[in-house]
């Protein structure tokens, strides 16, 4: 049953094909993408420039504009000894850090946007 | 007090010396012989029931004021609960004060250079034992512990404005617990009631150097709340 909450999703290609197996449907990439509310678009579609410019080693998670997790994915292959368990990531419910990251998540999501109507 | 009826200007303590003390009045005489000599800075840990004493009692407090006075920089760290919001504020007045939840401990560090920590009995003497010391390791490892429980610590504003006025107070923590971190997402992405943002890109923690197992769960949780 779905609950009507607006899920947008900036990935690479190949997640995005993961994701599609994932969840058994297609999610056309395209300016009609909209699955319902399950929208993703593929930050491979943006400049060389602009993707080297993108911190590939992190993932950020913001929920309903008031709470983000940015976890830092580089620190966790660097402990051999962990068994793949330390890993980094910062929570928070500031309105300045939550705007901040909002405010790179729609640049991108707004650039590859851009980058979809030049195909 | 000294052979001549005043405070000394510096710890009449020999050097490295570590002291038992029992009773009220010789704590509080103590504490007061070390406001004589302060001269940048004190800082101390107070539980919550018992920051009352330290407004309370007149020559305490009148002590607390002669070093403001003096610019003396007064630190505290309490925690800041309904019963002593009244108190906290009264201490505010001289103390850059913060709080931390479920704070056990009763010191004060006095110019990096004296310790002095009692505990507290509810009886007839509120101040039953205290250690008192000037011995430089001990200080030091004192003061560090005030530092780390200052540096988590939040405002006491904060505090006061969440309980007076219902505010959920901002907060920024740090995970390193990759168990409790794939928690928190997945409480984050349940709780969701309007909009979910994700950028995910290619992990070289999962296997198939994609979406790791645990990010394949959020994906599906997410698609869940569509």
């Amino acid at each position: 049953m779905t609950q009507g909450v607006s899920v947008r999703i900036l990935t690479s290609k190949a997640v995005h094909e993961q994701i599609e197996k994932l969840i058994d449907e297609d999610i056309i990439i395209r300016k009609d993408e909209t699955r319902g509310k399950f929208q993703i678009r593929i930050v491979d579609m943006l400049h060389q420039q602009q993707r080297q410019r993108l911190q590939s080693k992190v993932s950020i998670l913001i929920v309903d504009s008031k709470l983000c997790l940015v976890e830092d994915l580089e620190i966790y292959n660097k402990n051999e000894n962990s068994n793949g368990t330390i890993s980094l990531a910062t929570y928070s419910n500031s309105e300045s850090t939550v705007l901040t990251y909002i405010s790179i998540f729609e640049t991108l999501w707004a650039q590859t946007e851009l980058a979809t109507q030049r195909l | 007090m000294n052979e001549t009826g005043s405070f000394p200007s510096y710890s009449p303590l020999p050097p490295e010396t570590t002291e038992v003390l029992y009773g009220n009045e010789n704590i509080q005489r103590k504490v007061l012989e070390s406001f004589s000599w302060v001269k940048e800075e004190l800082d101390g840990c107070i539980e919550s029931d018992v920051l009352s004493m330290t407004v309370i009692y007149d020559a305490i407090w009148n002590g607390f004021v002669e070093l403001k006075k003096k610019g003396v920089k007064l630190r505290s760290i309490t925690e800041v609960t309904p019963d002593n919001i009244s108190y906290v504020k009264k201490s505010m007045d001289l103390f850059e004060t913060r709080h931390t939840t479920g704070l056990r401990s009763n010191f004060g560090i006095v110019d990096k250079r004296e310790c002095l920590l009692h505990s507290v009995s509810h009886e007839d003497q509120p101040l039953s034992h205290a250690i008192i010391t000037n011995a430089k390791a001990l200080v030091e490892a004192q003061y560090f512990l005030f530092e780390t429980l200052w540096k988590n610590a939040i405002p006491a504003e904060e505090k006061i404005r969440e309980i007076e006025e219902g505010m959920k107070p901002q907060f920024t923590e740090t995970f390193r617990d990759h168990l409790q971190i794939q928690k928190v997402v997945l409480d984050l992405v349940n709780s969701a009631k309007q909009e979910i943002r994700m950028l995910i890109l290619p992990s070289s923690r999962s296997t198939n150097g994609f979406l790791s197992e645990e990010r394949e769960q959020v994906i599906t949780q997410s698609f869940k709340k569509r």
